[in-house]
């Protein structure tokens, strides 16, 4: 057998389609030829490699979350009831975004939700303000206090009884969290009567000092 | 995705998905659980870029789920998740560049890598890695994409026909010409060296 006859053989023993006779045949021819051995070799690691070699990346935990996050999203008539199926599924998920929520606001002056891409949807439903959660004092928004903790609560347990109404307080459900953050954000503003409030930076209070007006021999080098 | 899936596997997965088409959210988060490595691990050596990898990989589910009532089960459904991502993938490629059809590899000078060598091997064997993917990572889009279903997915020239949506000797050709071209590409780079050592890698 000739090196070129043998290299075309190499495919169908490769994929283990060559019969006994030629595979004998190639046998024969391998063991007197080293350079169709070390190509035959060759392809043999080459494809081993390839299909053994343990993969550089992996998905994270969260994907299917996300994925099934994305189907409710779609609005796909058949995955509305995955809605439920989702929440039963993962009531600790939807607890920890809202628990987020609120936290990103106390650490943050902005209305983003802390590490969460936050969809305005278009209100469908007022939720009635008298049905939330008191707006916190000022002096509550110590982390240490634990009047915060009590009230994070019953924003959360507030919250999440509107999404157990069903699909259409999902609205509602949204809406209350940016209500929420609004209140948050008010609370948070300084006392109008103790501190002018400004665009961009606090007020400085001037008080007038009498003194002379600097001659020429107080300018100090800068 | 292999050949080995038992009736009792197909069976199942046919459960699961009469139960996704009435809106059971468990069975599709099991139905995603069941073939979300394999077909990021295809998708991850295709396109090289892990965020995009993972976010294709979204997107070949979400269009699966979105015309599960197309899916027939005569197939399986990997093979036809698989087909969807890989246009998936090829929609990718087309916008992050031109398709140029095959590789003049002869012109492409192959070089190790910097890519980290995995532990408790010799750095030789390591290198060789590095050296294949790299060859790999230069065959035209269907001969790399042809290669890692043969070899990493154990998929058969039927499989990857069906997945490609090409003719089985299409198919075929390109195996044959991925190898020749992966031989041509490493034999100048390891003709020196002796493949005994790495022949062990081959069991």
């Amino acid at each position: 057998m000739r090196c070129e006859h043998a290299q075309q053989l190499f495919d169908q023993y490769l994929d283990g389609e060559l019969s006994s006779a030629l595979k004998s045949e190639l046998g024969t021819h391998l063991l007197g030829c080293s350079k169709c051995r070390q190509a035959l070799a060759l392809m043999e690691v080459t494809g081993h490699i390839v299909s053994s070699d343990q993969e550089v990346d992996c998905l994270d935990e969260e994907f299917t979350d996300r994925l099934l996050a994305c189907v409710e999203q779609s609005g796909s008539g058949r995955f509305r009831r995955l809605r439920r199926a989702i929440y039963i599924g993962g009531p600790l998920a939807a607890a920890a975004v809202v628990a987020f929520g609120f936290l990103g606001v106390f650490s943050r002056t902005d209305t983003k939700v802390a590490g969460h891409k936050h969809v305005v949807p278009t209100p469908m439903v007022v939720v009635d303000a008298s049905a939330l959660p008191p707006s916190p004092d000022k002096d509550m928004f110590d982390p240490a206090d634990e009047r915060l903790e009590r009230w994070l609560v019953e924003g959360q347990e507030h919250t999440l009884a509107a999404s157990a109404e069903g699909d259409e307080r999902s609205e509602a459900f949204d809406m209350t969290i940016l209500q929420l953050i609004d209140y948050c954000n008010e609370a948070m503003k300084p006392d109008t009567e103790t501190e002018p409030s400004s665009g961009t930076e606090p007020a400085r209070s001037v008080t007038p000092i009498e003194t002379p007006p600097p001659t020429d021999d107080d300018v100090e080098d800068v | 995705m292999s050949e080995g899936s038992g009736k009792s596997d197909r069976h199942h997965e046919g459960l699961l998905i009469d139960r996704i088409r009435q809106g059971d959210g468990c069975a599709m988060r099991e139905l995603i659980d069941l073939h979300k490595d394999r077909l990021y691990a295809f998708i991850r050596r295709m396109i090289h870029n892990h965020h995009d990898a993972e976010e294709i990989c979204q997107d070949a589910f979400l269009r699966a789920f979105s015309s599960l009532d197309s899916f027939s089960a005569k197939y399986r459904f990997s093979t036809w998740l698989f087909t969807i991502g890989y246009r998936v993938c090829l929609n990718w490629l087309r916008r992050k560049r031109p398709m140029t059809g095959e590789l003049d590899f002869t012109t492409l000078p192959l070089s190790v890598p910097d890519a980290p060598t995995v532990s408790l091997e010799s750095e030789e064997v390591g290198k060789l890695k590095n050296l294949v993917w790299s060859a790999v990572d230069r065959l035209s889009t269907p001969q790399r994409a042809t290669v890692l279903l043969f070899y990493r997915h154990g998929e058969s020239c039927n499989g990857i026909a069906q997945v490609l949506g090409l003719p089985v000797a299409t198919v075929k050709s390109h195996l044959h010409r991925a190898r020749t071209q992966l031989r041509s590409m490493l034999e100048p780079v390891v003709a020196q060296q002796d493949l005994t050592e790495f022949r062990n890698l081959a069991g």
